[in-house]
């Protein structure tokens, strides 16, 4: 009996205690270390409505994406999507899919792909992940933008490879720094985008 | 330890440790700019403050569209009692471009269970040293405005234009999906 009544209240202390604690999680970082990115972007056909944000979730063309908080390394500015699309009765789970809107001129959308494996010594057309990167790189563009009006503009992608994912994670770090020249901390100073290109076809 | 005190036990433990018992609850505030930021400007990856600092991270509750800061010391300080002022200090940030531009910011409370929100306010719910150098919620939050902008040509107004109380995490990441 006293067994019993000593376990319940065990139970019910550790029951309490794991409920109330604070669970502050750290990003993911289970990825693989021989992961390398595929990094496109595109201009889009028109800048972006100040209200406009990319949606959180969606379907079409026999596939799902869901933003979160998903494994993978941070990327500052980045929305991580989940994938998922369908093959005959079962749905394949992609690693998460790194996506940012740039809202200054020129707009453009960036899409981060990881890839099991990078290609040396061939071209891009030969190399089998860059050609799954790019179908997949599509495929979410077409999702994110099927209802608005703005389409990234053909013959404007632009790829960078990224070896290993922490070339990904540096390059992230890497690209929020230079937009604030830290010389004088804690006061930065903003690098404000070149009005270059117009969006408008 | 005899059986009385056992089931005493078992029935006074959920009360005593529901008082130890933190939930966070979210609040919502609204800074109007006196400039508006060009489009394509990005809010920081760290911010530096009296000794403290607000690094992005992600975690959960996630919040669709917003930056989710989280604060931690610079250097733990050797007078530092406890590690109670970082805990649970989560700030979700998003600036809103166009003519009705503004910065939003999403604050979180460490409050006891069994305490009102009122109540929870009143005592200034960031504890230690954290507590003594920010105090409430909206002063905090203040100063992470004014701090995330820092030396740039556009700073936040005070007070906040709005100030709403979303509640827990679930409702936090009801509320951002609505957004």
């Amino acid at each position: 009996m006293r067994k019993t009544i000593a376990l319940a209240t065990a139970l019910i202390a550790a029951l309490l205690v794991f409920g109330c604690q604070h669970k502050i999680l750290k990003g993911g970082q289970t990825l693989p270390a021989f992961y390398g990115f595929f990094l496109f972007s595109q201009t889009l056909n028109q800048c972006p409505a100040d209200s406009y944000q990319l949606p959180s979730h969606g379907s079409g063309f026999e596939a799902l994406f869901r933003a979160g908080y998903l494994d993978g390394p941070y990327c500052h500015g980045f929305t991580k999507y989940q994938l998922s699309t369908k093959h005959g009765f079962f749905w394949n789970e992609t690693s998460p899919i790194y996506v940012r809107l740039h809202t200054g001129a020129p707009c453009s959308i960036f899409v981060a792909i990881p890839a099991e494996r990078m290609c040396s010594g061939q071209s891009l057309e030969q190399c089998a992940s860059y050609r799954s990167a790019q179908g997949l790189a599509r495929l979410m563009l077409q999702l994110l933008f099927k209802e608005s009006p703005y389409v990234p503009r053909l013959g404007t992608l632009n790829v960078s490879g990224f070896p290993e994912h922490h070339d990904f994670e540096q390059w992230c770090a890497e690209r929020i720094r230079k937009k604030f020249n830290a010389t004088s901390h804690p006061v930065f100073k903003i690098d404000e985008p070149a009005q270059l290109e117009q969006n408008v076809d | 330890m005899r059986l009385r005190h056992l089931i005493a036990l078992l029935f006074i433990l959920p009360f005593l440790l529901a008082d130890s018992c933190v939930k966070q609850v979210f609040i919502h505030f609204e800074y109007e700019l006196d400039r508006c930021p060009p489009r394509g400007f990005e809010l920081p990856e760290n911010v530096h403050f009296a000794g403290w600092e607000l690094h992005a991270v992600e975690g959960k509750p996630y919040c669709h569209g917003y930056l989710r800061y989280e604060l931690d010391e610079e250097e733990k300080a050797e007078s530092s009692l406890t590690d109670e002022p970082t805990r649970g200090a989560v700030v979700y940030a998003k600036l809103v471009f166009g003519e009705k531009c503004k910065l939003d910011l999403i604050s979180s409370l460490s409050c006891n269970s069994r305490e009102t929100l009122e109540e929870c306010q009143k005592r200034m719910p960031y504890q230690g040293a954290f507590r003594a150098k920010m105090g409430t919620a909206r002063g905090y939050t203040e100063l992470v405005a004014e701090r995330i902008l820092i030396g740039q040509k556009f700073t936040p107004k005070f007070p906040a234009r709005q100030n709403t109380t979303i509640g827990r995490a679930g409702e936090l990441e009801a509320w951002c999906a609505k957004q």
